[in-house]
Formats: C-alpha cells, sequence, structure tokens
C-alpha cells in the first residue's frame, strides 16, 4: 500500500469519528437547551451559536468523510454505459474537476476567509471567527487528500485492469 | 430575456448539466458550475471569496440543525424494533384487503414516514421486512418492489421532514405550520398507491390475511403505542410551540435511543457506528446545501429568479398554466435529480413566481415537496428506487412497467394538491396556524 493510500485511512478514520462525536454532542447540547429552559428555568444564551458552530464542523467533516467513500450523490448514467478505457479517462476527469475545484473555493477562498475575519469575535461565545471559518479549509484539505487517493486507487486499479 | 442574463443562464444550466452527465458529484458540479457562470462578471479570487463565505453562511442556520437530528433518530429507529413493531400494526390495519401485503407494506410506509424522515430508511427497512412475507405468500416480488418504491417517499412529506426544513431556511415559512399542512398530502399519495395496489390484486386475485384474534390485534396495538407516542410528543411539541424543529429533533434522538436501547435493538456498542454513519450522511446533505447556497448566491447576482419569473409571466397570467408549466419542470428535473438539490435550485427560481401569483407559502412548499417525492421513485434516478430495487433484489427496468401506473395516479393526485389549496391549508388552519 502506498502512503497516501495510509494517509487517506488515518484521516478518513479520524474524520468519521469526529464527526460522530460532534452528532453526539449536539444532541446533547441540543437537548441541554430545552432542559435549561423549561426545568432550570433559565435559558442558556450561549448553545444556539455553539451548536450553530458545531454542526457546520461537523457537516464540513461529513462531507469530507463521505469524499473518503466515494458516497456522494452522482449520476453514472455515463460511465456505466462505456468501454474500460473510456471510463478510465473519464474517471480522471471527474477526479480533476471536482480536486480542482475543491482547492479553489474551500482551500484558496476558504483560507482568504479565515484570514481576512480573524479580527472579528463571535457575538455571544467571543472566540475569533477564524477559529470558526477554519472549518472551510481544513476540510478542504481532507477532501483534497482523499481526492489524491481515489485518483491513485483510479490509475492503480487501470492498470490491473490492463494487465 | 435580456441576453446578458439569457447568455449566463446557459452558462450556469448548461455546465450544471454537463457536469452532472460526467458523473462529476452534485455538489460539486452545482458549485463549480456556479464559477463558471460568474466568471465574466467578476474577478475569480473575488469568486472564491465570497463562494467560500456563502458556503459557509449556507449552513450557518440553527433551523437546519433539525435534519442531522432527524437523520440519526431515523438510523436508531431503522435497526429494527420500532419499524418491526409499526410493521406488525400496519399488517392488522391492511390484512383485510385484498392483495393485504401490498397494503400492508403502503401503510407501514407511511407509518415509519411518520416517525422518520427519510424514505431510504423506509424502503430498507420496510420492503426488507416485507419481502420474504411477500414471496412466501407468492406475490410477485416485481409489484411488490414497485409498491414499496412508490410508496416510501411518503415519508417524505408525512413530517417531520427534511425538505421541509430546508425550504424553510430559504423561504421564511414556519417548519411548525408546514409540518401539520403536508399530513393530508401525504396520506393521499400513499392512498393513491394503495388504489393501484387494489387494483392489480384484485387482477391477480391476491387474497386477504387470516383475521387476527381479537387478543392478538390489542397486542399489537399496544405494542405499537410506544413508538407512536414519538408522533404525539415530537410533532405535537412543534406544532403547540413548545419547542422549536431542531429542539424536538434533538427530542426524537433521545426517545428513539432509549426505545431501542429498551427493545434492544441497538446496543451502546453500536453508537459510534451509526453516530459516523448519520454524521456522513449530515455532512453529505449539508455539503449540497452549502454548495447550493453558493448557486443562488450566484443566479441571484446574475439576476436569474427575476428574469425567469418575467418570462413564466409573459407566457401566461393564469395561474393554472403557469402552475402545470412548474410542476411538468420539477417532475423532469425529479426524475434526473434527488430531492434535496432540486428543493435547493428551484425554490428561488420559482418561489416568487408563485407568491407573486397569490399562492400560500405554506401550499407552495407542500406541493413542491409531493412533487419532487414522485420524482423520488421515478427512474432512472431516486434514493427509493435505488434502495427499494436492492433490497427486493429485481433490477430497476423490471419495475418500470408497474411504477407507470402507479406514476400516473400519482401526478393526478399532485394536480389535485396543486389546484386545491385546502388540501394543504385545511390543516394548518384548524389549529389556528395561519
Amino acid at each position: 500500500m502506498s502512503s497516501i493510500h495510509s494517509i487517506r485511512n488515518v484521516a478518513r478514520q479520524a474524520c468519521g469519528v469526529a464527526a460522530g462525536m460532534l452528532l453526539a454532542m449536539l444532541s446533547a447540547i441540543a437537548l441541554w437547551q430545552v432542559f435549561s429552559r423549561y426545568v432550570l428555568n433559565s435559558p442558556s444564551t450561549y448553545t444556539e451559536e455553539l451548536l450553530r458552530y458545531l454542526m457546520i464542523w461537523m457537516g464540513f467533516l461529513g462531507a469530507a468523510y463521505c469524499f473518503g467513500d466515494g458516497t456522494h450523490l452522482s449520476l453514472t448514467l455515463l460511465e456505466d454505459s462505456i468501454s474500460t478505457r473510456s471510463r478510465f479517462m473519464l474517471k480522471l476527469l471527474q477526479s480533476l474537476l471536482v480536486n480542482a475545484g475543491l482547492v479553489a473555493i474551500m482551500i484558496f477562498g476558504g483560507y482568504r476567509y479565515v484570514v481576512a475575519n480573524g479580527a472579528q469575535l463571535s457575538p455571544t461565545l467571543g472566540i475569533s471567527m477564524s477559529w470558526v471559518y477554519l472549518i472551510l479549509p481544513l476540510s478542504g484539505v481532507l477532501m483534497v487528500v482523499f481526492g489524491i487517493a481515489h485518483t491513485a486507487s483510479i490509475v492503480d486499479d487501470y492498470r490491473k485492469e490492463a494487465r | 430575456m435580456d441576453p446578458e442574463v439569457l447568455q449566463a443562464c446557459a452558462l450556469l444550466f448548461g455546465a450544471f448539466i454537463g457536469f452532472l452527465a460526467l458523473g462529476v458529484p452534485v455538489a460539486m458540479g452545482i458549485a463549480l458550475s456556479s464559477i463558471i457562470a460568474l466568471v465574466y462578471s467578476l474577478p475569480l479570487s473575488e469568486i472564491l471569496y465570497t463562494g467560500s463565505q456563502k458556503m459557509f453562511s449556507g449552513i450557518d442556520s440553527f433551523g437546519l440543525l433539525a435534519a442531522p437530528f432527524f437523520i440519526l433518530s431515523g438510523n436508531l429507529m431503522n435497526r429494527g424494533g420500532i419499524a418491526r413493531r409499526l410493521i406488525n400494526l400496519a399488517l392488522l390495519l391492511g390484512g383485510r384487503i385484498s392483495g393485504a401485503l401490498m397494503h400492508a407494506n403502503v401503510i407501514s410506509n407511511m407509518l415509519f414516514g411518520c416517525v422518520c424522515g427519510s424514505a431510504v430508511a423506509a424502503a430498507s427497512a420496510v420492503g426488507g421486512f416485507m419481502g420474504p412475507l411477500q414471496r412466501e405468500k407468492n406475490y410477485d416480488p416485481k409489484l411488490c418492489a414497485a409498491i414499496n418504491i412508490a410508496s416510501a417517499p411518503t415519508g417524505l412529506i408525512i413530517p417531520p421532514t427534511g425538505m421541509f426544513i430546508i425550504y424553510s431556511l430559504m423561504t421564511g415559512a414556519s417548519v411548525a405550520t408546514l409540518f401539520i399542512a403536508a399530513y393530508i398530502p401525504g396520506i393521499i399519495m400513499g392512498l393513491g398507491v394503495m388504489v393501484y395496489a387494489y387494483i392489480a390484486a384484485r387482477r391477480l386475485r391476491y387474497p386477504v390475511e387470516p383475521g387476527k384474534s381479537a387478543a392478538e390485534a390489542v397486542r399489537i396495538v399496544l405494542e405499537s403505542i410506544p413508538s407512536l407516542i414519538m408522533i404525539v410528543v415530537v410533532i405535537g411539541g412543534i406544532v403547540a410551540g413548545v419547542f422549536t424543529a431542531t429542539e424536538g429533533g434533538a427530542i426524537a434522538v433521545l426517545y428513539s435511543l432509549a426505545l431501542s436501547l429498551f427493545y434492544r435493538t441497538v446496543r451502546l456498542a453500536d453508537l459510534p457506528d451509526i453516530l459516523r454513519q448519520s454524521a456522513a450522511v449530515s455532512g453529505m446533505i449539508l455539503f449540497l446545501i452549502a454548495a447550493s447556497s453558493l448557486m443562488s448566491w450566484a443566479m441571484a447576482f446574475l439576476s436569474i429568479p427575476d428574469s425567469v419569473s418575467e418570462l413564466l409571466l409573459s407566457l401566461s397570467d393564469d395561474r393554472i398554466v403557469i402552475f402545470m408549466i412548474m410542476n411538468v419542470t420539477l417532475l423532469i428535473v425529479g426524475t434526473f435529480m434527488d430531492v434535496a438539490p432540486a428543493l435547493l435550485i428551484f425554490t428561488p427560481i420559482f418561489y416568487p413566481v408563485a407568491v407573486n401569483l397569490g399562492m400560500d407559502p405554506i401550499h407552495f412548499g407542500v406541493m413542491f415537496a409531493f412533487n419532487l417525492s414522485l420524482g423520488n421513485f421515478t427512474p432512472p434516478v431516486g434514493s427509493s428506487l435505488f434502495v427499494g430495487c436492492s433490497v427486493a433484489k429485481v433490477k430497476m427496468n423490471d419495475v418500470i412497467r408497474p411504477l407507470v401506473p402507479i406514476f400516473l395516479i400519482e401526478v393526478v393526485l399532485l394536480a389535485f394538491v396543486t389546484y386545491v389549496p385546502s388540501l394543504s391549508l385545511f390543516l394548518p388552519r384548524l389549529f389556528g396556524l395561519m
């Protein structure tokens, strides 16, 4: 197994565990929010913002996990109906487009967005918004790692078939 | 239409359809085509900077958090205990009608839809359980698969419903009102499938199931009550305004977890796996929503929604005609696209037109959901279709024949939902929500 695949496996595992833990935390915090309002009679003021940011982190990590898994929704009508060689070329093109898009928006755009908002503080938690926005380039890097590993396995598979 | 807007429109949708056809994941196709459409109007670095901001702000919503919660609670219920008891209830309710096991299948899907908003979960849990029973009684597996596939999407309409959470986020319509409005149309959709099942069963002379003793019937009803209480607690609490839809989702998670642990269909050791799977599915949907808000921004910047509404209204000022054009467009879109992206892309385009023509936003949302649910079972693309075929081990081509008449029945029902507002608005009015 090449090193890109072992990096991918570790990153994918970490991604899944982190997203799952975030979802458990989200459930617990949302329940706490109801509990504090009705039972303790003192609605918590910070949970709503915390829940939003944690959900966004979970969402992008979960999305990255799906890139590692290849489970994002797509149409497979074309690739199901062409020859092995054309399918190989098509899959390379798909990977190229996906990774180019991810590098452009999530990593390049996201990084600039993090840098530009370093001084801004979140309304109730008072943390720097840079930390919150960091998930954009962070999940972008993970997605691209998965994307490259995926491309590598496309090439491997094709070579095996060609032999 | 203004030639510049027309060009932008052609570029945006042309690129999007091209990416879809190439098999690029839908979310990335949405993002990439949005960037391409903007290239002539804005510097690239500007597009990417604002684009990443839009992806973030698109899912920066407390209301949206309800979606992951209902996905998680659906996955907990999917594991057996709750689904099994609801299916027993459905077997009791549908047992005396000709073609009993098909009716029980439809009713199970509707009951499952009442506690869980996923067509996929319903199609796999219910289809997986009913399939062997149906085969044992010599029912045609292709027909049964089609019945299961066509009735699973009722769960997309009957609350709790992810589509309405997204729709509410985009239009500001109340989730509670949408939830209560959807009950009648959701039940109508299920009844439509049952009508076809009845006709087919009479033709094929399928039997009824033997009647159950009173004691057994009471036992089945009592056993299903803990699962059904969830509807009262969660949907009732949301509709009555005791808690928000998001908090209701968290309560659904707690309740379904407690019940599944009690039924021993979920062990604590299963939780990490269930959480990871639910987070992955949530992430997939949230990423789609994030990408779609990038597209909404691109469309608004290029004034596409305004131009499309002008174009539609210039074709005709007759509501009946405009709604028909919208429905036909959405039916076509729905066959190729899953519900979430179709909803996300077409709400900003059609919503202003509908409101302009005096349609109630709640009614429009219900019509939209009903329409896209049909797309969920029409070939070539639909999650209920894929899962329903694989769980019944039949080929997609084999279910097309029985699906056609069901589709036609449902299209007639869609026309009723579209042109008879009180089907959607009666219950919200009754509950004083509008």
